[in-house]
């Protein structure tokens, strides 16, 4: 066999699939071969962009479903060069609630995942004490949020915390941190937003206006 | 009479943990395979059977620990409990 | 110049963090500036048991990869102003860390401290080598069960191997009731098999579920008889001679129940 068309990268931020030319069928083989001969070493890794050969979205679907549902690797794309290229003419945060790339997650986060992601995340899930969402936007939670949650990470001190029930363990928004009282409090009765207020995160309950 | 006894059993389990644990800190700090006992099983019938014949069935084997003379420090050793069928009397000659 | 000691057993749920976070109290409380570190990379706790888990910003390997300064992973405790925090990541594994960034890490930390306290993590892989690399000492803790005691017993040897000569044993969870009925191996049983010094016993005793429910470390509850049993562990530490707590006291409900029906 020659030497594998995939290479992991490793980074702080997580591993980078480098992909040489050829087939893309070869190019699942070694993925598959690469994975396998370490399986425990990947397993609740990131993979957080692919490079090398071009993909077509659909065998980027593929591909990424190998690695995230055969070997239990999480595939959050952040240093997606094109992306990136395509942004670059786009502020480099958010403003306010106005819109924006948003990440969906239909899933619990449980204690040590980690999210990070350059625009907002919505997680229709609770997220557990002991994991942590880093996002460059907002943070909207569908359910309850017990971690960590950090919006605005680029210094967007206009951006959001929203959930179902805010209990966070620590809530970061831009530079500013706050977390939960020491002494129990009593537990939100309704939806909750987080957001700044003179330098202090600012908590009042989430009444639509009629 | 005293009730609690009924409960209690004479028996101490602490007893049962006690040498049962002792058994098996001996194996690991030994650490001595299965494997390795069969061999030395082995190798002992083999010398042994020159000059007796032995009942290879009833041949018990195992280590155990015991206190050195010197300094009563306990050390594992090995014993043997080999049944002698007769001796040979070629070996004798 | 501080001195670095390792907590550890082998097994796990034995009683490690707890220890750890009521010897770092309890070093804290006699005025000694503590820092307690949380090895356990991946499954953080150490935190939680003191009721410091809002505060965490950075951790153990945001230190050690140099992300951010080492004072800023420093959580002060909320009780004692000597004391500090240096939590686990719980996002990362045991390989985020290497034994020599270890050794460095406890190297710079003995400079500010008078002892560094380390739990370790369960188990004799990596996480286990990690926690003992910039160690000098180790205190290895049990419970009266068999299968802690061998574990015990492995990691001594363990330890030994890596030149940490004399480790100091706790046993944890004894429960007098028990070992006077002949159900539950007794110190001295222990002792005889491990055959290394004894630092302290520490009683099955309610109070720590409930202090560790309300994060607060059972050495700093008066009336605790677990509470006294690590005050005499944390003596002992400090190089004085205190008499081994009387467990007699321990009796357990039930026990107390049998003693008033069979009136014996």
């Amino acid at each position: 066999m020659n030497d594998s068309l995939i290479e992991f990268k490793g980074n702080k931020e997580g591993l980078l699939v480098h992909i040489r030319e050829g087939s893309f069928e070869s190019i699942k083989i070694s993925l598959n071969k690469k994975l396998k001969s370490a399986q425990n070493f990947f397993k609740g890794g990131k993979v957080i962009g692919f490079k090398g050969r071009t993909l077509t979205d659909e065998e980027k679907k593929e591909l990424k479903s190998i690695i995230e549902d055969q070997y239990g690797l999480l595939v959050n794309e952040t240093e997606d060069i094109k992306d990136k290229e395509t942004n670059t003419y786009e502020d480099n945060y958010f403003k306010g609630i106005e819109e924006g790339r948003t990440k969906f997650l239909k899933t619990t986060l449980r204690s040590g995942q980690r999210i990070e992601y350059d625009g907002n995340v919505v997680v229709l899930g609770d997220v557990n004490p002991g994991s942590v969402i880093v996002a460059t936007g907002n943070i909207i939670v569908l359910g309850s949020l017990r971690g960590t949650a950090h919006a605005g990470s680029n210094g967007n001190t206009e951006a959001i915390v929203a959930a179902f029930n805010l209990q966070p363990t620590q809530l970061r928004i831009a530079n500013i941190i706050a977390r939960s009282p020491d002494n129990e409090i009593s537990k939100p009765l309704g939806p909750e937003i987080a957001k700044i207020n003179n330098n202090n995160v600012l908590i009042e309950p989430y009444l639509p206006k009629k | 009479m005293d009730l609690l006894k009924i409960f209690s059993k004479n028996n101490n389990s602490k007893n049962v943990a006690k040498e049962r644990l002792k058994l098996v800190l001996i194996h690991d700090r030994a650490n001595v395979s299965p494997r390795f006992l069969e061999m030395v099983k082995g190798d002992i019938i083999r010398v042994i059977s020159d000059y007796m014949e032995i009942d290879e069935e009833g041949l018990d084997i195992k280590f155990t620990r015991t206190k050195r003379d010197s300094d009563n420090k306990p050390i594992p050793a090995l014993v043997a409990n080999i049944p002698i069928v007769r001796m040979k009397d070629n070996a004798m000659k | 110049m501080g001195e670095v000691i390792v907590i550890t057993s082998g097994k796990g749920g034995v009683g490690k963090t707890t220890t750890t976070a009521n010897i770092g109290t309890g070093l804290a409380m006699e005025g000694k500036k503590v820092v307690v570190v949380d090895a356990d990379i991946g499954l953080r706790n150490l935190d939680v048991v003191l009721g410091l888990e809002n505060r965490i910003v950075y951790d153990i390997v945001d230190v050690v990869e140099k992300v951010c300064r080492l004072k800023q992973g420093l959580i002060k405790d909320k009780r004692f102003q000597n004391l500090y925090l240096l939590p686990a990541a719980q996002t990362k594994d045991k390989t985020a860390v290497s034994p020599e960034q270890m050794q460095e890490l406890c190297e710079e930390l003995k400079e500010i401290f008078d002892y560094v306290i380390i739990d370790c993590p369960a188990g004799i892989e990596q996480g286990f080598q990690n926690a003992i690399a910039g160690a000098e000492k180790a205190i290895v803790v049990t419970t009266p069960e068999i299968s802690a005691v061998r574990d015990a017993d492995r990691i001594i040897g363990l330890l030994e191997a890596k030149g940490l000569y004399n480790p100091k044993l706790i046993i944890n969870r004894i429960r007098h009731d028990m070992v006077k009925k002949g159900d539950m191996m007794n110190i001295d049983d222990m002792i005889d098999i491990l055959a290394i010094e004894l630092l302290g016993v520490v009683p099955d005793d309610e109070s720590i579920v409930i202090s560790t429910n309300k994060g607060e470390p059972v050495v700093t509850d008066e009336k605790a008889l677990a509470g006294k049993a690590y005050r005499n562990i944390t003596q002992r530490i400090l190089g004085k001679e205190v008499p081994l707590l009387d467990l007699e006291v321990d009796e357990g409900v039930l026990s107390k129940l049998k003693k008033f029906i069979f009136g014996k």
